[in-house]
């Protein structure tokens, strides 16, 4: 195999010339593969939706959806969502006027919209747990937990994310990374309320209606 | 007590293996392990390794390391087979064979998984790394730090599933694990606990890989080089990045929804409690049977270069090729049910299922009559890699048949589960997805380390191969008729089987000495490499651009990317008398870095594993916490790449002319 | 010379390799193609079929391969036409999408046919009235009630010929797939679920059946034999079961359900045909007792619905 030893020259300003010139190649490339991988998490989605679908009627003798759904709660869960995703679109539009300052107020925002979406959905879970009505209780709740849950482990990283995201703004501004990783970010958070949509249809609406 | 168990889970003392013949893998395994590791010590060669290679984010030097580990997967899974023909020899009547039943079971579990999983998929990815960045112009992979990291962990779950010979044991619930069978009631130890989590931690490499050469493929073509200018390599790699990308989400959640069930008393699949078990063969079959044509595809691939290559044509019916590669792609994700026919879906269901799966067989038929007619009228140079493509057309064939007999749901009735069944998957995946990447790996062998492969020695392995196969699996054809399922670890002496699963262990052996016959050849070959020297870099009369570029190829691969007008570009320039590119098209470029985090990751992501399938819950924490710390260092470096400039580049390509490099 | 004569032993000798390889292969009994039913019967036909019509396109195939490698190798002495350039052909291309598609289109309408016709769902048309038969398979052997006569076996599956026979499959151990191959085709048994399969053998005879999924340690010895006997006979053994010591009620069938390698044919009289459906309801009733029944429906229905 190739054994010549390898000598690069790592001239810090030649290597940030021709970043320079290939940065939009890289943008681009890292949007389109950033959204194949979301297409792959829409599958994994799909895939769960349809495990929802086939166990809603097993209930095996537990509630049913009409039951323990709490439409005011998931009511508040969406707008917080949805505005969340909002303010996350005002964040690209600042970034894209190059305010700073305004990026990071509408992240905050998108950024506790997002925690109090977790938050009353941890709180729902809770308190079914405490009632006994865990995954562990029937095939129809096992399917739910896991659909709904993944769907908030997701939100949970996209938190994090976010929190990293301010702070590197914060620290170095909006460099070209930072407004590349910015970009997926809100890809990701209006990804996540796409999904939202179809949970609050899918599981509660028709749930709670018993179809 | 309660200490012990929170810092440890569920090992103890009593998780080592009792019988003789696990016992013994595991120390050879770990005996070979650590005889490599001295011998790298003793050659000083740790720096080297760890910098050119296992660090290293050429997609090359990725690629060998992925056909490496693959071929030691082919070995072990290919131990695992030797067994399994030595007691279905010898377990008849009174005697109960070489391996008691659990064990059994656990070998062939395990060789299913592994084969599929690891020597497959691994031969496929190492091949595709190697070629395809190559034969489209790109310098690299779109993202090379997850190309690394993906193979990292491919080998987590490589070495996982290795571990539960000596930790533990292994599932014994088939390859796919089929519940109830694999729910905690029936298989209470660990071992599809370790099922799981290698298909979890592999599947989400592979997984990786296809965003990765999806986008590759689609953003980082050479100028010039449209869709319909794309080699059939490549277009057959996209159609199976395609089915990566939609198929192997539907595995990831299915076992994970194994895992909970399993570990927390959730009802998925379970009998009771208002699972359904046959969602779970539904799940498993809509990612299984993609499965099996993305692993196919890229052999379709390999073939469609390699007959027009040493045809000397232009490859037949360029068109109707990527036609058929796409229609196979869509019809493979409407067929899955045809792997069990026989749960009683109905009438409608089955019939439907049934026609789909022989509307396939007619794009891969397409795709066979274009190949020889590639042949005609060509000046056909018997290469190795050549045999390989008669013994795939000839035996793919046979195989083509047998599975359209079962794509009929009535006749399934009466083969499904049977050796027919058996003998005639593993026809399509030897014949078809083996001697396919056989085939590439002979082909473009010279490119990536600068000689050819002992002609000879290549033909003899090749014969080796195929008469072990027919050997080895017609009998098994018989048997299926004969009534004998698939799986069993004893069956009745008056039934008169035993003469055939002789005959198919004696297959079995010989394809034993194929895998041998073919180490000896990379060693014939290397002590002979000068004499095998490529010197031009076109040691076949190529026609796509991977040839214009001297072997072994730079770490730059190309020393400035040409312009494509021509599907085959290269064998236009040559005969045009005109290159591709010359030295004044050299300019200064980037290449990625070194990413010694990839490794940190697997390893990572090799403690996650264990430590959840030994429900170690300490570890899976601080092990996730290091993962993403781990990832967070690698993305505070926003510039990982370093330069190459045109000076070095120009100086190495005089080097690799005066024969350096090998 | 030498060489030729060695050719000739090596000829001789795969000959007689050969004929020996033929004659131990006409001593065994190729169940599957072997039927002595009247489903197994169409099987085996739609096998043959389906080979046969697989052939137009092998033959073929195998040929032009083995034509164009010879005719168009590197070094053929003869001068032979080398088109380097010709690239396509709308009607050879056209002809192979076209003549495997007829065929397939042909193959379509009998799967299509056949999938019906092959219903194991399907009752089997007879003047004989069909009788009922509950197969339950266990950890590891098969349990046989004959709702009818009240009785029960474990592996052993007596059967009167010419009668249509109505298979009722459940299972009290993971899945295990029913297959007589010289009877008819496969079908799982699942716990918690309930298949169907309709059989009529016309032949009397011994036949081997057993279990075709994996389902745990003691699966490669799940077989059973078949007995197809005269209707006389049948009763006569149905009525001697009804005489045997041992019974069957729910809570022994529990215990007969412990795992066990044990496959010993055992006989039971006075059975409590409702073991049956006892036995779905507790799987699908597992985590209470009461429940409402149109959960009980959802399990039973046809388990196509999933699709």
């Amino acid at each position: 195999m190739n054994e010549v030893d390898i000598k690069t020259i790592s001239h810090k300003k030649l290597l940030n010339r021709i970043y320079k010139a290939e940065e939009s190649k890289f943008f681009e490339t890292a949007s389109f593969g950033f959204f194949v991988y979301l297409m792959t998490d829409l599958v994994l989605f799909a895939s769960l939706f349809a495990v929802y679908a086939v166990l809603e009627a097993n209930t095996v003798g537990g509630p049913s959806g009409q039951q323990i759904f709490n439409l005011n709660n998931v009511l508040l869960e969406t707008l917080a969502l949805l505005i969340s995703s909002f303010t996350m679109g005002l964040a690209i539009l600042s970034m894209k006027k190059n305010h700073r300052n305004k990026v990071l107020g509408y992240l905050v925002i998108s950024f506790l919209l997002g925690l109090v979406f977790l938050l009353i959905e941890m709180t729902e879970f809770n308190h079914l747990i405490a009632i006994g009505d865990s995954w562990r209780r029937s095939g129809f709740l096992s399917g739910f937990f896991v659909l709904v849950g993944t769907h908030g482990l997701h939100i949970m990283v996209g938190l994090i994310w976010m929190a990293i995201m301010f702070y590197k703004i914060l620290k170095f501004g909006l460099s070209r990374v930072n407004i590349r990783r910015l970009t997926l970010l809100s890809m990701f958070w209006h990804f996540l309320d796409i999904v939202w949509i179809f949970i609050f249809t899918i599981v509660y609406l028709y749930g709670a209606l018993g179809r | 007590m309660v200490f012990a168990s929170v810092l440890l889970g569920k090992l103890s003392w009593q998780v080592f293996p009792k019988d003789i013949v696990t016992l013994g893998a595991f120390v050879s395994i770990v005996g070979g392990g650590i005889l490599v590791a001295a011998m790298l010590t003793y050659f000083k060669k740790w720096g080297y390794l760890w910098r050119q290679w296992l660090t290293n984010t050429d997609h090359k030097k990725i690629g060998v390391m992925y056909i490496i580990l693959a071929v030691l997967m082919l070995i072990r899974g290919g131990v695992d087979a030797l067994m399994m023909r030595a007691q279905q020899a010898s377990a008849v009547g009174a005697s109960h064979g070489v391996l008691s039943a659990s064990t059994f079971q656990q070998v062939f579990s395990a060789h299913g998984t592994i084969m599929i999983f690891f020597a497959a998929m691994g031969l496929m990815f190492g091949l595709i790394n190697l070629v395809v960045p190559l034969q489209i112009g790109s310098r690299d992979v779109a993202f090379p730090f997850l190309n690394l990291t993906s193979f990292w962990l491919f080998a987590a779950g490589a070495i996982l599933i290795n571990l539960s010979l000596g930790i533990g044991s292994f599932s014994a619930a088939g390859w796919l694990a089929y519940p109830p069978l694999s729910e905690l009631k029936y298989s209470p130890s660990v071992g599809v606990d370790y099922w799981i989590w290698t298909l979890e931690i592999a599947g989400i490499g592979s997984l990786m890989s296809g965003i990765n050469f999806l986008t590759t493929i689609i953003k980082n073509r050479a100028p010039g080089m449209t869709l319909m200018k794309m080699p059939l390599f490549s277009w057959s790699v996209l159609c199976a990045m395609f089915l990566v990308i939609f198929a192997f989400p539907i595995l990831t959640v299915t076992i994970s929804l194994l895992f909970l069930d399993r570990t927390l008393g959730s009802h998925f699949f379970t009998a009771s409690g208002g699972g359904n078990m046959m969602m779970y063969v539904n799940l498993i079959w809509a990612w299984g049977h993609p499965e099996v044509y993305i692993l196919i595809l890229p052999a379709f691939g390999v073939f469609s270069e390699i007959v027009a290559t040493f045809s000397r044509k232009k490859l037949f019916g360029y068109r109707t090729m990527v036609w058929a590669l796409a229609a196979i792609t869509v019809l493979s994700f409407s067929v899955w049910v045809h792997h069990f026919f026989t749960m009683g879906a109905g009438a409608d269901v089955n019939g439907f299922f049934g026609i789909m799966t022989m509307i396939i067989a007619i794009p891969t038929g397409v795709k066979i009559f274009n190949w020889l007619f590639t042949m005609y009228k060509g000046k056909i140079h018997f290469n190795a890699a050549l045999y390989w493509f008669f013994g795939f057309v000839i035996l793919f064939t046979i195989g083509g048949v047998a599975g359209v007999i079962m794509a009929i749901p009535a006749a399934d009735f009466q083969l499904h589960n049977s050796l027919f069944l058996v003998a005639h998957f593993h026809t399509m995946i030897v014949s078809g997805v083996l001697f396919g990447y056989f085939a590439g790996f002979t082909y473009w062998f010279p490119k990536i380390f600068g000689y050819r492969l002992d002609e000879k020695l290549g033909i003899k392995t090749f014969y080796l191969w195929v008469i072990g196969f027919i050997l080895a699996f017609f009998p098994l054809y018989i048997l299926g008729f004969l009534g004998a399922t698939r799986r069993i670890n004893h069956y009745a002496a008056n039934l008169g089987w035993q003469p055939l699963f002789v005959v198919a262990g004696i297959g079995a052996v010989i394809i034993a000495a194929g895998v041998a016959m073919g180490v000896w050849q990379q060693i014939v070959s290397y002590r002979l490499r000068h004499q095998y020297r490529d010197k031009t870099g076109d040691p076949w009369n190529g026609r796509t651009i991977e040839w214009s570029i001297p072997s072994p190829a730079p770490f730059y691969d190309f020393k400035a990317v040409p312009v494509i007008n021509d599907r085959d570009a290269f064998w236009v320039a040559k005969k045009n008398h005109q290159e591709l590119v010359s030295d004044d098209d050299v300019v200064d470029i980037i290449l990625p870095k070194r990413a010694p985090i990839s490794f940190v990751l697997g390893i990572c992501a090799l403690i996650f594993g264990f430590a959840m399938i030994w429900h170690i819950w300490w570890l899976v924490i601080v092990s996730l916490i290091a993962f993403v710390v781990s990832l967070m260092i690698r993305l505070n470096d926003e510039k990982p790449y370093e330069v190459v400039t045109a000076e070095t580049i120009l100086k190495q390509e005089k080097l690799l002319k005066s024969g350096h490099g090998i | 010379m030498k060489k030729k004569r060695n050719k000739i032993i090596i000829g001789f000798l795969s000959l007689v390799v050969l004929s020996l390889f033929i004659w131990y292969l006409s001593t065994l009994n190729f169940e599957v193609l072997n039927p002595k039913g009247t489903i197994a019967l169409q099987e085996s036909n739609l096998i043959y079929f389906a080979l046969l019509l697989s052939l137009v396109v092998v033959v073929p195939v195998f040929s032009l391969l083995i034509i164009f490698a010879y005719k168009y190798r590197e070094n053929n002495p003869k001068k032979v036409d080398y088109k380097p350039d010709w690239d396509k052909n709308s009607l050879l291309e056209f002809s192979w999408w076209f003549f495997p598609a007829v065929l397939i289109a042909i193959l379509g309408v009998v799967t299509w046919q056949t999938s019906h016709s092959l219903n194991p769902f399907k009752p089997i048309n007879s003047k004989v009235q069909p009788l009922r038969i509950d197969v339950i398979s266990l950890q590891w052997r098969w349990l046989f009630i004959y709702p009818t006569y009240r009785v029960a076996s474990i592996n052993y599956l007596p059967l009167p010929i010419n009668t249509p026979i109505d298979f009722h499959l459940t299972s009290d151990a993971p899945m295990n797939s029913f297959w007589i191959p010289q009877l008819a085709g496969q079908i799982y048994s699942m716990p918690g679920m309930s298949t169907q399969l309709h059989i009529m053998a016309t032949v009397n005879g011994n036949y081997r059946g057993l279990s075709a999924n994996i389902s745990g340690l003691g699966f490669a010895n799940m077989s059973f034999v078949a007995a197809v006997r005269s209707n006389q006979t049948f009763q006569t053994m149905m009525k001697n079961m009804s005489q045997v010591r041992q019974t069957l009620n729910y809570a022994s069938f529990l215990k007969l359900a412990k795992p066990s390698l044990n496959s010993k044919v055992e006989y039971f009289a006075k059975v409590n045909p409702a073991i049956y459906d006892q036995l779905i309801m507790s799987y699908v009733n597992h985590y209470q007792p009461t429940t409402t029944k149109s959960t009980n429906q959802t399990h039973l229905t046809k388990i196509g619905m999933i699709m």
